[in-house]
């Protein structure tokens, strides 16, 4: 009988464990709220950034690379190399920062549906908000979609 | 005479487990009671970061002003920085209705990453000794534009504001 009711006590409690070890915390809006400032402001920031090559804006990177016929290089060897450069320069800055304070996220540039540059750190399994900002192609016949998603 | 003494032995050994396990759950319980405090606290301190962060953002001693510039939002102009720091710390009742105990820092990451291109704005700490690693704060770091008027240059900054 008192082995049973110990038995009956140890199983309670071994419950009473999982249950606060599994049990995800319900996310505050305090945090999706930061998540969502930090998404929106690391990509408006990040496209306003003026480069170290020729004083181009990171935008201005982004719409040479998403032009038909590209045409800014930087290492003189008669290829245009503005998509390479946004690449790194936007990497640099995501590493810096997002990754170093732990952040997961994938950061996607897109000429409408097409999907022309991916950078991320990890994967979304558990939900993202974005960051989303738009850019109009030189000759304006399409959209470029700059996006971040900071995974949850 | 035996039977007794087998049933003796077996309850005292029943208290003495209960007791164990009363202890355990005691010991289980404070910690769970001490986690959500720290918690809570943390929550709270982080509620006041972005409230700060946001106060910070759009102080007139710090915001861009660049005709046209109405599109470049969270925009800080670089060469306020230093002025607008010496105006806080003559002002310290003023800006701690602002800010209370929190540090306000900005740092350049793109294109120059060193520590000439961090400034602290503001530091306040609830003991008024420098934070230190093991100082508990909520951290909310933010992107800035960071625009030189003289160059018309955009750098990629980041402030961040701990609350304690």
């Amino acid at each position: 009988m008192g082995l049973a009711i110990v038995v009956l006590l140890i199983s309670l409690i071994f419950l009473f464990v999982l249950q606060f070890t599994i049990t995800r915390a319900e996310e505050k809006p305090q945090q999706m709220f930061s998540r969502r400032q930090l998404a929106y402001n690391t990509v408006s920031t990040l496209v306003s950034t003026t480069t170290t090559y020729d004083d181009l804006t990171v935008k201005d990177l982004i719409q040479d690379c998403m032009d038909v016929v590209p045409e800014y290089d930087f290492d003189n060897d008669g290829d245009a190399d503005s998509c390479e450069t946004a690449e790194g320069i936007i990497s640099n800055i995501l590493t810096n920062t997002l990754k170093a304070w732990d952040k997961k996220y994938e950061f996607q540039v897109k000429l409408g549906p097409q999907e022309e540059m991916k950078i991320s750190n990890g994967q979304c399994d558990l939900g993202s908000d974005p960051g989303i900002n738009f850019i109009p192609t030189r000759g304006g016949s399409a959209q470029i979609t700059v996006t971040l998603e900071l995974c949850e | 005479m035996v039977k007794g003494q087998v049933q003796m032995t077996e309850t005292i050994g029943i208290v003495i487990v209960f007791s164990i396990l009363i202890v355990f759950a005691l010991l289980f319980f404070s910690r769970i009671q001490q986690n959500s405090a720290d918690q809570q606290r943390t929550l709270v301190a982080g509620e006041k970061a972005v409230s700060i962060s946001f106060s910070a953002l759009f102080l007139p001693e710090l915001e861009c002003s660049k005709i046209g510039s109405d599109d470049i939002k969270d925009c800080i102009d670089v060469l306020k920085l230093t002025p607008a720091a010496d105006v806080i710390n003559e002002n310290p009742q003023y800006y701690f209705k602002l800010f209370g105990y929190s540090t306000i820092s900005i740092e350049e990451i793109y294109p120059v990453q060193d520590p000439t291109h961090t400034w602290v704005l503001y530091s306040r700490t609830r003991d008024s000794q420098p934070p230190t690693e093991f100082t508990q704060r909520a951290r909310t770091p933010i992107p800035v534009a960071l625009y030189n008027p003289v160059t018309g240059d955009y750098a990629f900054g980041v402030m961040t504001i701990d609350a304690y």
